[in-house]
């Protein structure tokens, strides 16, 4: 350190504050890196479940022959499903993120800054947003490039039902963070939920094979609704309409999830 | 009486959490271009006090302005008026020196070219210009600490809030930043300092706020402080009945005040003097400087209500 060195005089004139845009495209920017800083982000988004979709397609081809796809490659189930199953394991990154701040002590100091609440939620969210939702646009490219996924349905209407489900995802990373208050219970519990929440919702065993009770729950799981969009998209079953409907649903599980957030943080000390 | 026109001021703030009241009924003001060292106990309510000002605490009760701003009407306006280095090093090891600094600045609202300007005057200033591209989980933690507290003032704040801003820090790390403070504070900020070590007080030339369970036991110069209540003393603790001893004067906790013009040599003379029974546990050393004073306030507060010792008006601005 120089103590000889001052800092210059301050700009009194100067006005406080700065446009809302600087704030939020600053802590966007900054987290973003931090997000593409850690490996592991690629490693669980994209590298395990492109291994994970080229091991099982065989296992499901077999399968969606049995309920009646006899041209079924088993990417029609492998593409959606792994991409709906890291997407939610990125939910629980998001999570541990967002613990991170209170550890690092950063939190309190974003609290404390001159951003408004909703520049550092916007700021906090929106790179898990876009990675989540990038996640989704390189598997199922890679998806059609590499195991041949079809697309018989609408491209709209499977980009639409990718962008809900990327919200949603941001929503339960931020209300199983502001619910679960150790980053241990989160680890444990995100992952746990992770797996659950995909098996419920059809993104290991597809649906029609999934037992009864399972079936019956699975409309209540985001990844029901987001492995309905797709493969409506993918099998044009339904097209727009059941595409529309997904979105519908995924964008209200996903007010739920952030009133859940919302209400949670409040009532943290 | 008040100043006229404080960077802070502060009027019966009310903190409990639970059953447990950290800050009572607090009044307190800072002129523009003060640097006020808050002194108190662990658990005084420094770290309340501070995190209320900030605004991450709600207050019970009271009211705090700063730059003449309300914080419960507009604390986001109030929160662009001052600069926060929290207690515990609040930093993101996994990035590089410049972007805490960047992202911290950008917060502030710091656009490009400002931005640009104020990290590169005050990274310098903290030594920092030369690790700029280093993560900051790779700096020691008198680095960090560096990092941390110039992330508060890149932005210039009229109010900067120091919560022990020199723990871990190295002796020469210590010297530079109490010099920046005082830099800071002679352009024209008003600093609240908080911190155990009086020494740094005397350093920086601070006024002294003393905090004791919540409460605001003496405000002043440290020179006010001292003349008011420092008075040179050997002070001694014993495991049971203390002897009687000349001149000696009981704490409420049952130490052994005796007044001496000269601490060490009367320590000397008690001691060829004490009975074969008694049973010392401790001695010290009082002296009438700061922290005979801190300690003459803190040991029984109740022979100091704030009223007779908070004399702001005498603070020179």
């Amino acid at each position: 350190m120089t103590p000889a060195s001052r800092i210059p005089a301050a700009d009194r004139d100067r006005p406080r504050g700065g446009p809302s845009v600087t704030r939020v495209a600053g802590l966007t920017r900054h987290n973003l890196k931090l997000w593409l800083g850690d490996v592991q982000v690629p490693i669980l988004l994209l590298g395990m479940p492109l291994a994970m979709m080229a091991f099982l397609r065989p296992v499901y081809r077999d399968t969606l022959a049995g309920s009646g796809f006899a041209d079924a490659s088993g990417a029609e189930q492998a593409v959606p499903g792994m991409a709906v199953m890291f997407a939610l394991l990125g939910a629980g990154i998001l999570a541990a993120d967002l613990h991170r701040e209170k550890m690092w002590g950063t939190w309190e100091r974003l609290r404390a800054s001159g951003a408004r609440t909703s520049e550092i939620i916007t700021g906090k969210l929106l790179p898990p947003l876009l990675l989540l939702a990038g996640q989704l646009a390189v598997l199922f490219t890679a998806g059609t490039i590499l195991f041949d996924l079809p697309l018989h349905g609408s491209l709209a209407g499977l980009v639409l039902v990718a962008a809900a489900f990327a919200i949603a995802m941001t929503a339960l990373g931020t209300a199983l963070s502001a619910t679960i208050r150790s980053i241990t219970a989160l680890g444990a519990v995100g992952n746990a939920a992770s797996v659950a929440l995909a098996g419920l919702g059809g993104a290991i065993v597809p649906l029609s094979v999934m037992p009864e009770w399972a079936a019956a729950l699975a409309p209540a799981t985001p990844s029901y609704w987001a492995m309905r969009g797709f493969q409506a998209a993918i099998f044009d079953s339904g097209g727009l309409t059941t595409a529309a409907t997904s979105t519908l649903a995924l964008l209200a599980m996903a007010t739920i999830l952030g009133a859940i957030a919302s209400w949670r943080f409040r009532r943290s000390p | 009486m008040m100043l006229a026109d404080p960077v802070l001021r502060i009027r019966g703030l009310r903190k409990a959490y639970g059953g447990v009241v950290a800050v009572d009924g607090l009044d307190l003001d800072l002129a523009r271009g003060e640097v006020l060292g808050l002194l108190g106990h662990n658990g005084a309510g420094k770290t309340t006090l501070i995190s209320s000002v900030a605004g991450l605490r709600r207050p019970d009760a009271g009211t705090i302005t700063i730059d003449g701003v309300d914080l419960r009407r507009d604390p986001v306006a109030v929160r662009r008026r001052l600069g926060l280095a929290p207690q515990e090093t609040a930093i993101y090891p996994d990035a590089t020196v410049h972007d805490n600094l960047r992202v911290f600045g950008a917060l502030a609202g710091l656009r490009r070219r400002a931005l640009r300007r104020a990290i590169e005057q005050t990274a310098p200033a903290f030594g920092l210009d030369a690790l700029m591209h280093r993560r900051a989980s790779a700096l020691s933690g008198g680095q960090r600490r560096r990092v941390h507290t110039a992330a508060a003032v890149l932005h210039r704040p009229p109010l900067l809030l120091l919560d022990e801003p020199t723990v871990g820090a190295d002796v020469a790390t210590r010297d530079a930043l109490l010099e920046l403070v005082g830099d800071l504070a002679r352009d024209g900020a008003g600093v609240c300092y908080s911190t155990h070590y009086l020494p740094e007080v005397e350093q920086l030339g601070a006024t002294v706020a003393v905090l004791h369970r919540g409460r605001l036991l003496a405000r002043g110069t440290t020179n006010e402080l001292v003349a008011t209540h420092a008075s040179s003393a050997v002070e001694l603790a014993f495991d049971g009945d203390p002897p009687a001893l000349p001149g000696a004067t009981a704490h409420a906790d049952g130490r052994l005040r005796v007044p001496a013009d000269d601490p060490a040599a009367t320590a000397a003379q008690l001691l060829s003097r004490l009975p074969a029974d008694a049973h010392l546990t401790s001695l010290a050393l009082v002296r009438d400087d700061l922290e005979g004073a801190y300690r003459a306030l803190t040991a029984d507060p109740t022979r100091h209500p704030a009223s007779e010792v908070d004399r702001h008006a005498e603070v020179p601005a």
